[in-house]
């Protein structure tokens, strides 16, 4: 079902699914939607989570909501000719009814100001990170592990590693593939954990069976390392929050926890969510908080996507 | 209870107080402190009042102690069973029977989510990351929710005021009721209230202050309270705003659940930053109702911004615009940190300029982070001793609060060996630990000896691991070859006798090292014999007085420190390691270990010196905000401020939070507002507002977009925000009025002045290396290896022979992985190798295992893939030369007479027969041949039985052979003479010719190419896929990568004239008269 959203109508609950192409302010609906929210009371600031792609869009997106919220509030000391005005249809809303609800909207305004940092305006790698942590025990998570920007140096070390390992051997009748095509193999294999190593069915020791059973063990081995050296990679902080929410023991506990945390989430850049991040959105908060996907219809990759959302909230 | 706006007037209230004596004159004054950052600070205000004659008195015989200790011991000294409880539960100590604990409980299904976490691990690391975290979250609760633990012991699971705690945290009450009953000792919190009822506290004065409290915990506050029953308990706080305590006072505030309670301020910025004072005075109001209260009020606000918004602040007012922008509040946006740290010390030096009463101990800059802003500051400011004259290079600039490791290079020492001890001990690992400074004293490496030691890491072959046996946890314990045993084992034998190509046992010894070395190869040898004990050691599990014993055996054995105290600040610390643990059989690993003690090397506020006369840079903690006339905020970036602090699912505090529980956030606004407020005559801020990289606007951290908002709601117009250019020499910071809208350019920085300059001026190019030829050298006897290495390189001979500059190749790196293949290189170096060894007649068979020995080729098979490639390859090129090969080698003299007198000497080797012969791995090309073409006009010349010169090389399926022949002494003279010549003015000046440029180009006229057609012909070796024209030589003489276009500017010598009428550059004729006779006298097959 599909309708024209109006930024001023009854705010959206359940899951919503809003088309905003480029340009037409996307940003602005957000700020507006959370300072609606949040001025009307519907929950608190720091009950809201709001997902974005990419730091400077966070901080971006950070800073408009600020903003707005300071308008509205500084707007709001006088309701009489906030009422008025036409700049601001967002101001006009919310300075309509009476004094005392007025009053507590700017309240309201206030104390999610002087609590903005609490805020989860955030990239979906720093929502991963900030939940695993908030699950304490219940997460996948050593207490103690450092994030790190890059884990190519550690792939590198395994598959020069596994190289030796497996074709300096005395019995080792061939040498499947270079140096520089194993670490290209080995990078592949990491970075694209979802993807399937293939072929699966080659003849025992010819160079495809060689190179799979190379390319699977190089997952193997970083994943130990990184347990060793209790380090992470961005992409870790995604997969495992997804094994924490699917894992039958601590799953129904972890998605309680935050159903808990957060009551409205809003999504931007929908559109290029990919399969885990979107596994753990509908797990977390499909169904049970206020779920509200912006993203625009006309990026190519929303047509794959894109598909796939609509098949999700069908089920 | 006192309150003040400004420490300075609070410091003035004490005063007045402490004038009162005691009872006992002579029993000491207490005045307990929040941290130790404000002791020196007090201590220092108060001797400036008490008994002072002009502002000159003494402050003694006053106690400062932590009032977090006073109020412990106070509670301690009272009840013996709760100093015993305190002592027991105190988290530190706690962990080890939380160890226990949860091993005992882990098989039990109520506690199977924390069994799975730990569970998961790859070691049991999480087992120790898990207990102390769990102690540490016990402890908080002890302090900010008592009752909460009162209810866990009598069996309720609540939250402290009777609400069920959430059911996934049940588990935790659960745990803390098996921790109660292994501890066997009461918590704290069980015996707090009794331990109140009846509270006498022998060890304190009748009369006693807390001063600077900021947010005190609920049990805290309840111990405090029940002390000022008994006695005089002066509280001195400093409150920003006496407007917003009344309304505080008169409001309806009680403590409770945090959430939804709205700050009664009125002013916007005030009702954002005061929150933990707020709660303070809700606490207070509950737990010490009838208490008196004096504000102390201080001196007015100065007229100008920043005293507006200070007296808004303090009238809680809302901001109405009312000043005008006035430099007294300056905000810089600049480009990453760096670039603050720039602007920061341009700012001090405009406002140091302005007042000349301003003292550089008048400033203080506070850093959210100063650990990473640390050695940027060091580099900006107080360099007194490098040149560039910036005004800011005498200001003395005084960190604090840096972490322990950072100021003591033991404790560094320490931290580096447990990461080199769980790391598989790289080249570069292990030659940090030999460059840092406590090693370096203990073993007594020089720099010398440290660039021996890297140079024999390098040349012997180590890359990583101690020996096979360390690399089994990798699977790779079959190969022993690059391995620091392997290496050690060249080394030692190389001191001990020459390498001969000769192997005994597995072991070949290394060249590099002779006896002078003998001493520094020991102690490298002793050095990594105690890495290795290290090492196995610490593979094993121990108990943390174990774990303190080892590490202070291994970094004593180590590292040497350069001052006392470092050793003891080492033994210390570890000692109390030991302490907490003492009784405890919980064995460790080393990665709980290295997590233990990463906690205690991490920063914390020390006793900072305040007015020094230096600058002082230091962390914001509570009541650093000390009055200053300058103070400065660095770093306050979008990400940096306020701290992180995301909650912990574990923490049953941050489920509900309460009034006074601690959060760092609101903390961190507390002391931002602190700041602002002890500015006196300006506040200057900086944040990364622009991305160094991509120049992308950056908001600031939002505690300063605020206080921005409230700035221009308190302006009527202009902006406090200057946007920094992304460069220190950029034009704009030296025009006057360009940047801050003062008279005076920004920047004082005369170097970057220079730069600006220098970039605004007309650009010149580089001048020539040699503006004219230099004068004729002196003309004598050549010798024919100096004549042969001039042409094959004129423009290194002209550099080495002439002016005895050399360039210098870089040395090669450790390289941290084993070879798997080598680069062209390499392979060159291992063919050049094998071929010399053939020639000297060892076997094959023998040569390989060398190369296996001295750790160049890749492992096992991998290794034997290359000889597979390289070993046919040196075959086949022997097996060209075996004619030659087969008669004796011998060697001839060569004293030839040249045509304008001078002589020609030296000696050529390697004559077989009546020929010369070289024999090389490289391809054949232009420099051998030239090479060998000298030694046959020489040898020739001389009258010596020569008939030509083989040189063979490599050519493409095989191998190559240039025969060199044809001429009499007479015509030998005739060349050599005027190569002689030659180079005679090649070393004056540079000659246009490059070896194998010149070559192609000569090649390819003699075979009717047209001038331009041969031009570009020697154009690809100039700058084709082998260039000539990176050479280092090249680069230095032409300034630059050059094309061959300059290489054949430049007018004809006149013995050069006339020799090829069709040639219109001297480099066209030089390639010409030095390659035609070699090339018209040359057979290649």
């Amino acid at each position: 079902m599909s309708a024209i959203f109006d930024l001023y109508g009854p705010l959206p609950t359940g899951t919503t699914v809003l088309e905003a192409s480029a340009g037409t302010g996307k940003t602005f609906t957000i700020a507006g939607l959370v300072t609606r929210y949040v001025a009307e009371g519907v929950c608190q600031l720091d009950d809201m989570l709001v997902v974005t792609f990419g730091r400077a869009a966070t901080q971006e997106l950070r800073d408009r909501v600020r903003e707005r919220l300071v308008t509205a509030r500084d707007g709001l000391s006088d309701p009489a000719t906030a009422r008025t005005q036409t700049g601001d249809v967002l101001l006009r809303h919310l300075a309509i009814g009476d004094d005392t609800e007025v009053a507590n909207r700017r309240a309201r305004l206030a104390t999610a100001l002087a609590g903005f940092d609490a805020a989860t305006v955030a990239t979906t790698h720093q929502f991963c990170q900030q939940m695993l942590i908030g699950l304490g025990t219940a997460a996948d998570l050593d207490a103690d592990a450092t994030l790190v920007e890059s884990i190519d140096d550690l792939v590198d070390e395994v598959a020069r590693d596994l190289y030796v390992r497996m074709w300096a051997g005395d019995y080792v009748t061939f040498v499947p593939m270079t140096q520089a095509q194993a670490l290209e193999v080995a990078r592949a294999a990491v970075h694209d954990e979802q993807a399937t190593l293939v072929p699966d069915t080659a003849a025992r020791d010819s160079a495809p069976d060689l190179r799979v059973r190379f390319a699977r063990k190089v997952r193997e081995d970083v994943d130990a390392r990184k347990r060793a050296r209790r380090i992470l990679g961005f992409d870790d902080l995604l997969t495992r929050l997804q094994s924490t929410l699917t894992d039958p023991d601590t799953g129904p506990a972890a998605a309680a926890r935050l159903q808990g945390r957060y009551r409205v989430v809003l999504v931007d850049e929908f559109q290029d969510t990919d399969p885990v991040q979107w596994d753990i959105l509908r797990r977390a908060f499909h169904g049970a908080a206020t779920l509200v996907l912006i993203g625009d219809p006309k990026q190519a990759i929303y047509a794959f996507r894109g598909a796939d959302v609509h098949a999700y909230l069908d089920a | 209870m006192h309150r003040a706006e400004r420490a300075d007037a609070l410091a003035l209230g004490l005063a007045h107080l402490l004038a009162q004596p005691n009872r006992d004159p002579f029993a000491p004054e207490v005045v307990a402190v929040p941290s130790r950052g404000v002791e020196r600070w007090l201590a220092q205000q108060l001797s400036h009042r008490l008994g002072a004659v002009d502002g000159d008195g003494v402050c003694a015989n006053i106690r400062f102690p932590l009032y977090k200790q006073v109020l412990d011991e106070a509670l301690a000294g009272a009840d013996e069973q709760y100093r015993a409880s305190v002592e027991a539960w105190a988290p530190e100590r706690l962990v080890w029977p939380l160890m226990s604990t949860i091993d005992a409980v882990a098989p039990d299904p109520a506690f199977r989510v924390l069994a799975l976490h730990l569970g998961v691990g790859a070691d049991r690391g999480r087992r120790y990351a898990v207990a102390a975290k769990l102690a540490r979250l016990f402890g908080a609760y002890a302090s900010a929710r008592p009752d909460m633990l009162t209810g866990w012991a009598a069996g309720r699971d609540e939250q402290g005021d009777g609400s069920p705690l959430p059911p996934d945290l049940v588990w935790q009450a659960q745990l803390w009721r098996h921790l109660r009953s292994e501890v066997q000792v009461p918590a704290p919190a069980e015996l707090l209230d009794d331990a109140c009822t009846d509270l006498a506290v022998p060890g304190l004065p009748e009369r006693w202050s807390v001063f600077g409290l900021s947010r005190m915990s609920p049990s805290r506050l309840q111990v405090l309270a029940a002390i000022a029953r008994r006695q005089d308990v002066h509280l001195w706080l400093h409150h920003p705003s006496p407007a917003l305590w009344d309304t505080v006072s008169s409001s309806a505030l009680e403590p409770g659940p945090r959430r939804g309670v709205v700050s009664p301020a009125a002013n916007p910025f005030l009702a954002s930053m005061s929150r933990d004072m707020v709660e303070l005075h809700t606490l207070l109001r509950l737990h010490a109702p009838e208490t008196g209260n004096e504000h102390h009020p201080g001196p007015s606000r100065p007229g100008t911004l920043l005293g507006r918004l200070q007296a808004d602040l303090t009238a809680d007012r809302p901001p109405a615009p009312t000043a005008a922008v006035d430099g007294s509040v300056t905000v810089h946006a600049c480009h990453g940190r760096a670039r603050q740290v720039e602007v920061l010390r341009e700012a001090i030096l405009a406002a140091l300029a302005a007042d000349p009463d301003l003292e550089p101990r008048d400033v203080v800059i506070m850093c959210p982070d100063i650990e990473t802003f640390a050695p940027l500051i060091a580099a900006s400011f107080g360099m007194a001793e490098q040149s560039g004259g910036h005004p800011a290079a005498v200001l003395r600039v005084k960190l604090a609060d840096r972490s322990l490791q950072q100021t003591n290079p033991m404790l560094n020492l320490l931290a580096q060996v447990l990461d080199l001890v769980r790391s598989r001990v790289t080249a570069t690992g292990l030659l940090d630990l030999v460059s840092a400074g406590p090693v370096r004293r203990a073993f007594g490496f020089d720099d010398d000896g440290v660039e021996r030691i890297r140079g024999w890491a390098v040349t012997a072959g180590a890359r990583w691991g101690l020996d096979a046996a360390h690399r089994a946890p990798y699977g790779l314990d079959r190969f022993a070859q690059g391995t620091w045993r392997a290496a050690l084992d060249r080394v030692l034998l190389g001191a001990a006798m020459e390498e001969h190509g000769v192997a005994v046992g597995e072991t070949l010894p290394l060249d590099d090292v002779d006896s002078g070395d003998l001493d520094l190869a020991g102690r490298f040898a002793e050095l990594l014999d105690r890495v290795e004990t290290a090492v196995e050691a610490m593979a094993g599990d121990h108990t943390i007085g174990e774990w303190a014993a080892l590490l202070a055996d291994t970094v004593f054995g180590l590292g040497q420190a350069e001052q006392t105290w470092q050793d003891i600040q080492v033994r210390s610390e570890l000692d109390e390691v030991a302490e907490t643990g003492a009784g405890s059989a919980v064995r460790l690993g080393i990665g709980d270990v290295a997590s233990l003690l990463a906690h205690r090397l991490a920063g914390r506020p020390t006793r900072a010196s305040f007015r020094t006369g230096s600058l002082t840079v230091c962390t914001l903690v509570p009541m650093r905000s000390v009055p200053h006339r300058v103070v400065c905020l660095l770093g306050m970036d979008d990400g940096a401020f306020p701290r992180h602090g995301i909650s912990d699912g574990d923490d049953v505090l941050a489920r509900a939070p309460r009034t006074g529980e601690r959060d760092v956030r609101s903390e961190d606004r507390q002391l931002f507002l602190d700041a602002i407020m002890a500015a006196q005559d300006k506040l200057i801020v900086t944040y990364t507002g622009s991305d160094p990289r991509s120049g992308a606007d950056v908001p600031p951290c939002v505690p300063l977009a605020e206080l921005l908002d409230t700035i221009d709601a308190t302006t009527a117009a202009g902006s406090v925000v200057t946007r920094h250019p992304l460069q220190p020499f950029d034009a704009r910071n030296f025009t006057p009025g360009e940047l801050t809208g003062t008279a005076d350019p920004f920047s004082f920085d005369p170097v970057a002045l220079a730069g600006a300059r220098a970039a605004a001026g007309p650009r010149t190019p580089a001048p020539p290396v040699l503006a004219r030829p230099l004068p004729a050298a002196a003309t004598g006897d050549v010798n024919v290896d100096d004549l042969i290495r001039f042409f094959q390189h004129p423009a290194k001979g002209f550099l080495r022979q002439r002016l005895q500059v050399s360039t210098v190749t870089a040395d090669d790196d450790p390289s941290d992985d084993l070879p798997i293949e080598l680069d062209s290189l390499e392979k060159w170096g291992v063919g050049d190798r094998i071929l010399r060894r053939l020639l000297e007649g060892h076997t094959i068979e023998d040569i390989a295992r060398l190369e296996f020995l001295s750790g160049t080729l890749p492992p096992a098979r991998l290794g034997r893939l290359v000889l597979t490639d390289v070993g046919p390859t040196a075959k086949r090129i022997l097996d060209a030369a075996a004619v030659e090969l087969a008669l004796p080698a011998t060697a001839a003299d060569v004293h030839a007479q040249l045509a304008d007198g001078r002589r020609l000497t030296g000696t050529v080797t390697g004559i077989r027969g009546r020929d010369i012969l070289t024999v090389i791995y490289s391809s054949l090309g232009a420099k051998h041949r030239l090479a060998a073409w000298i030694q046959y006009l020489a040898l020739t010349a001389s009258n010596a039985d020569v008939a030509g010169a083989v040189t063979i090389g490599r050519g493409s399926g095989g191998a190559r052979r240039s025969y060199l022949s044809g001429l009499d002494a007479e015509q030998a003279r005739m060349v050599l003479t005027w190569l002689v010549q030659l180079r005679d003015r090649g070393l004056t000046s540079p000659l246009p010719m490059a070896i194998a440029t010149s070559e192609a180009y000569a090649d390819a006229r003699r075979r009717g190419f047209t001038h331009d057609n041969a031009l570009s012909k020697a154009s690809q070796k100039w700058a084709g896929m082998f260039p000539e024209n990176t050479d280092p030589e090249h680069v230095l003489l032409y300034g630059g990568a050059v094309g061959l276009d300059e290489l054949q500017a430049g007018p004809l010598a006149q013995q050069e004239t006339g020799l090829f009428a069709d040639e219109t550059t001297r480099f066209g004729v030089l390639a010409r008269a030095v390659w035609e006779p070699l090339l018209s006298h040359e057979q290649v097959s």
